[in-house]
């Protein structure tokens, strides 16, 4: 994979615009969890959200190699972001990771 | 897909964030790039030798209309202003993809991409600057993408 995953200066970005501190947070197109590993572990929880089982597949098994605390705080689901099977308010952040495309 | 933005809205507390990150809609263009002189370590890993990197753009790929689904998300955005979200922040940052070959370029075009193309003229520039280099030179792609921030309102 060419790609330098995540960038510094995608998660630098990121970072500029929100905080993940202690908070709930719902990726909405999880994927293989890219994004999830770097900020879970400040996170309180955060819930994966993917339709695809493949990356899914990619993420569970980066989620069994994590030896730190996003083991325990990352929980991954196959899920549709446009039928969400949690109630109201129960996030702090809700993230759309290349899936309003 | 708006549907998707209101259900975020709506399982989002009062005052909690809606963090958007996708491609914009802007060309995906090549580059060469190469060290000035000889540097420790790589090209393209170290921060603080980026001064001594010489970048030179040789075009556009070419895409197909699957980019407007980026453009979609940026409609939704919009949208999720005029339905309950405020604006925090925005900002750009580019991806950048590196090869080391024009193979392994198309490569990973042909299996990875399905919106962008590398035209066989865009792959002959490319290739005459490569050998301009005088230092081993790097093919990089670079994408923008669009991070915005929303709070629910």
């Amino acid at each position: 994979m060419p790609l330098v995953i995540p960038s510094a200066l995608e998660l630098k970005t990121l970072r500029q615009l929100a905080s993940f501190s202690g908070q709930r947070v719902l990726e909405i197109g999880v994927g293989d969890g890219r994004l999830a590993w770097p900020f879970a572990p400040e996170a309180a929880q955060w819930i994966g959200l993917d339709p695809d089982t493949d990356d899914l597949g990619a993420a569970h098994a980066e989620r069994e190699r994590a030896q730190g605390q996003e083991k325990e705080k990352v929980r991954l689901m196959v899920g549709d972001g446009r039928a969400l099977s949690f109630p109201d308010g129960y996030f702090d952040l809700a993230f759309f990771s290349w899936s309003l495309c | 897909m708006a549907s998707a933005v209101a259900e975020a809205r709506r399982v989002l507390r009062e005052g909690g964030l809606l963090l958007d990150i996708h491609p914009s809609d802007e060309p995906v263009s090549l580059h060469v790039w190469h060290a000035r002189h000889s540097l420790n370590g790589d090209l393209t890993e170290q921060p603080e030798n980026l001064e001594a990197i010489h970048r030179a753009p040789v075009g556009e790929l070419d895409q197909d209309e699957s980019l407007g689904d980026f453009t979609a998300a940026t409609d939704a955005i919009a949208e999720a202003l005029d339905n309950g979200f405020a604006l925090i922040g925005s900002a750009t940052f580019d991806y950048r993809y590196f090869f080391d070959s024009l193979d392994e370029l198309t490569e990973y075009l042909d299996e990875e991409w399905e919106h962008a193309t590398a035209s066989d003229e865009l792959l002959e520039r490319a290739l005459m600057v490569m050998r301009e280099a005088t230092t081993p030179p790097k093919l990089v792609v670079v994408q923008r993408a669009v991070v915005t921030a929303l709070r629910k309102v």
